[in-house]
């Protein structure tokens, strides 16, 4: 009887030890999936992620599409405002139609001379007729562009010209021609004093860009959106 | 005898619960009915010996077997694709159910053994 006791007993502490070990297994390995889940969970997320990944591909395309669209677009109205800004900054050599004036002094030279006042006349009178772009003696004319003289010489943008003075303009010929041409203008004035004219309409001006100094010390842009108002 | 049992598993769980031993995942099925067959042997086995007819042989031949056939049934099964580990349940939950019956109405039978047997 004893040794059935002991089989019994036996066989009970084996079986307490697979309980136990299942137990411990199931609850540390509770994460884990039965092989049914596992394959059909696996299926899934195959599916799902070639979906995903084909959306990704899709929104990328998209997105290119946006960008390249918007860039291109921002950058031709960017170049149209440069392309504007040097031409009115006289940065950029421009060409077009337009006219040119040839002035050069008596052979006289107790006569009349070419002054600097004269020249600056008549660069007011290109501009007032619509002149986009004006040079003398191959100087570019822009905003900061003063005519002087020291004494002897005339000087334009700093640099000492000499005549004969060449003034190129473009703008509308017709227009420009006839501004210049009108009784009581400076042609006019010149021409009475004696001073050689040669006006000539042409269809490929070159004016070079202004060769100066662009650096400003004392103005700075100014944001007005920014300004508080 | 009970006690027996009784200790015997709570002895059987304390050592199993200090083993660092862990299963891993794809044996858990095959453990878990390895269980099912070891408990209904331990149930045939109380019901023998209730019947005055246990043997301690057959407790352990019957347990070891038992055991390592409802886990190699439900192995193949997964080999085989066929789930067959439902068979051992099924077999072993039918037998533990019936040994449990008897030994309930051998329990019930023996205070009562002096009344008039049916």
């Amino acid at each position: 009887m004893r040794k059935d006791y002991i089989a019994m007993a036996s066989v009970c502490i084996i079986l307490g030890i697979m309980c136990s070990i299942q137990f411990k297994s199931h609850y540390t390995n509770v994460n884990y999936l039965s092989a049914n889940q596992w394959s059909e969970l696996t299926l899934q997320k195959d599916h799902l992620q070639s979906q995903h990944d084909a959306l990704l591909h899709e929104k990328a395309s998209l997105q290119n599409q946006l960008v390249s669209t918007s860039a291109k677009e921002q950058d031709m109205i960017q170049q149209e405002l440069l392309d504007k800004s040097n031409i009115g900054a006289g940065l950029t050599l421009v060409t077009g139609t337009g006219l040119i004036v040839k002035l050069d002094n008596n052979e006289n030279p107790e006569g009349f001379t070419i002054q600097y006042w004269n020249l600056a006349i008549l660069i007011n009178e290109l501009k007032s007729a619509g002149a986009e772009a004006i040079s003398i003696n191959g100087q570019r004319i822009v905003a900061t562009s003063a005519v002087s003289t020291d004494g002897q010489t005339i000087i334009v943008n700093n640099n000492s010209i000499n005549p004969p003075y060449i003034i190129q303009s473009i703008g509308n010929p017709q227009i420009l021609e006839s501004s210049l041409r009108i009784r009581g203008g400076e042609i006019n004035a010149l021409a009475l004093n004696g001073i050689k004219v040669t006006i000539q309409t042409s269809n490929d001006i070159e004016i070079p860009a202004f060769q100066g100094s662009t650096k400003y010390h004392y103005a700075q842009p100014l944001d007005v959106l920014s300004k508080n108002i | 005898m009970w006690l027996i049992i009784v200790l015997g598993l709570a002895i059987g769980v304390i050592i199993g619960s200090n083993l660092p031993l862990i299963i891993p995942v794809y044996f858990a099925k095959y453990l878990s009915i390895a269980i099912l067959a070891g408990l209904d042997t331990i149930f045939g086995g109380a019901r023998a010996y209730l019947d005055k007819e246990f043997d301690d042989l057959v407790l352990i031949t019957g347990f070891i077997f038992n055991s390592l056939l409802a886990a190699g049934l439900a192995y193949i099964g997964d080999q085989l694709g066929v789930a067959l580990y439902v068979a051992a349940i099924f077999v072993f939950g039918v037998r533990l159910f019936n040994n449990l019956a008897i030994i309930r109405r051998n329990i019930i039978k023996r205070p009562g053994e002096g009344y008039a047997a049916h």
